[in-house]
């Protein structure tokens, strides 16, 4: 099913192309991302929290209507989640994925705005390049004599640990492909791109990926693109 | 005075609420390579059958914490490997045990309860790099009958005590007071299956100035799986 989705939006991108120009862009992205699912009976949405994440990548975008934008792109995300604090450590989890979405950006203002606000939906596919974790443990030893630890004798320890990817449920935190949708809202000013974007996973990326044990990325992003070549194409979508 | 009773029950509430354990979930310890490896065999029937798809979970517990740090299902001989990510309070800190939080619901005589008490069976340290090997015996329920001898029940003079030996269980300590309930004559427990438990039954009599002990070794034998045995007891 998914990859008929992901079949029609290229077939898609590539009908768009024939009509329009392309407009390409650097796209910067802040925000927060979390996952969702549970695993052996153990809850992710009770256990986990959103930590900071960014985007940094290209993005091109084919007016097609004055009505109607496609935009996709190449974009490297740090995505994961933050451990709800326990007692001692405070942990956060972090993949890294190339991101490439493609999106219909509905223009909302009339064609001659100068300032375009737009509503855009559309889907992604992930490939995950790495991940690691960072441990911190903040605690103060057992004493020999069995007494309440002496808490000037706290120690500190940070680690950082790398995540393996793929279908071993044992040994790997998540499968490298991921596949979701984007939703968003925005508005488009000369040659600057402005808003924020949810994206959720629609395919399970646990190993296993069985019911009861899942995973689901989930982020929350305001973005900032700055778009190169728009001018021509403006006046040419206007004309039509 | 109203105010008065509110004031101390709610201190009252914060008392307990202080004495509380607190339950927290290592997720991230479920997605990193580990440290340290847990691994064994569980079986039944006296380690003849293995126990297949059972959880295996693993807490570490520290002043009043109770952490779950990740959980496997045994495979179909039974046999169950965890990577463990031991962090470094819990190298130093604490103690790890294992249990069967589905043992009972899966059939095997194992009382599972919200509190890791009630169902860990080894408590052990775990170092980093470290390797343990944690097998265990899961006895299947049998029910065992104890009809006990009416002349006994309903003398006031006598009591009655049944020990057994087979102290691996929690069901396994009993005693019976028939003058506390002089009505019930048959005492049903459910003990571990496949498995000879010894019972020792005790009466005093007494007829003052006298005290006469009188004790019984009875040997059960092994009951089958889900089965019940009556056992006549008469001194």
């Amino acid at each position: 099913m998914s990859k008929k989705i992901i079949l029609i939006c290229f077939l898609l991108f590539l009908v768009t192309k024939s009509y329009a120009q392309l407009r390409i862009g650097a796209t910067t992205q802040l925000g927060v991302s979390t996952i969702n699912g549970d695993e052996n009976g153990i809850s992710y949405n009770d256990n986990t929290q959103f930590k900071f994440s960014y985007g940094i990548g290209v993005v091109a975008d084919i007016p097609v209507k004055y009505w109607l934008n496609v935009e996709t792109g190449l974009v490297f995300q740090n995505l994961g989640f933050s451990q709800k604090k326990i007692a001692y450590t405070n942990d956060v989890l972090n993949v890294h994925y190339l991101n490439i979405p493609i999106n219909a950006r509905l223009n909302l203002s009339s064609a001659a705005a100068k300032t375009k606000f737009y509503f855009k939906l559309g889907l992604y596919g992930s490939f995950a390049v790495g991940g690691n974790v960072k441990l911190t443990s903040n605690f103060a030893p057992q004493t020999n004599s069995g007494q309440a630890p002496n808490p000037a004798e706290i120690i500190n320890i940070k680690e950082k640990r790398k995540l393996s990817f793929g279908n071993d449920p044992s040994t790997d935190y998540a499968k490298r492909i991921d596949m979701g949708f984007n939703i968003g809202l925005g508005f488009d000013w000369k040659r600057y791109l402005f808003g924020f974007n949810i994206q959720n996973s629609l395919i399970n990326i646990q190993p296993q990926g069985n019911r009861g044990n899942s995973i689901k990325n989930c982020a929350v992003s305001y973005y900032f693109s700055y778009l190169m070549f728009d001018k021509n194409i403006k006046k040419s979508i206007v004309a039509e | 005075m109203k105010n008065l009773k509110f004031v101390l029950i709610f201190l009252a509430f914060i008392s307990l609420a202080g004495s509380c354990e607190r339950r927290e979930s290592d997720v991230i310890a479920m997605k990193v390579p580990g440290d340290a490896v847990i691994k064994g065999r569980i079986t039944t029937a006296n380690g003849t059958k293995p126990a297949p798809n059972l959880t295996v979970t693993v807490f570490w517990e520290y002043d009043g914490i109770v952490r779950e740090k990740t959980n496997v299902k045994t495979d179909a001989n039974g046999n169950y490997s965890i990577n463990l990510l031991v962090r470094p309070e819990e190298a130093k800190n604490g103690q790890f045990s294992v249990c069967f939080v589905d043992a009972w619901k899966r059939g095997y005589l194992y009382q599972p309860g919200p509190d890791p008490e009630d169902t860990a069976f080894k408590r052990f340290f775990l170092e980093r790099n470290e390797t343990k090997i944690i097998d265990f015996n899961l006895p299947q329920p049998a029910t065992l009958q104890l009809s006990l001898d009416n002349s006994i029940i309903y003398n006031p003079n006598y009591y009655y005590q049944l020990i057994d030996n087979n102290l691996n269980y929690q069901f396994a300590q009993f005693w019976y007071y028939p003058d506390n309930a002089p009505n019930v004559y048959e005492l049903e427990r459910i003990i571990p299956a496949d498995t000879p438990i010894t019972i020792e039954a005790k009466t005093v009599t007494r007829v003052f100035p006298v005290v006469k002990l009188s004790s019984k070794i009875i040997v059960i034998p092994a009951i089958a799986p889900n089965q019940t045995l009556i056992q006549p007891i008469s001194f």
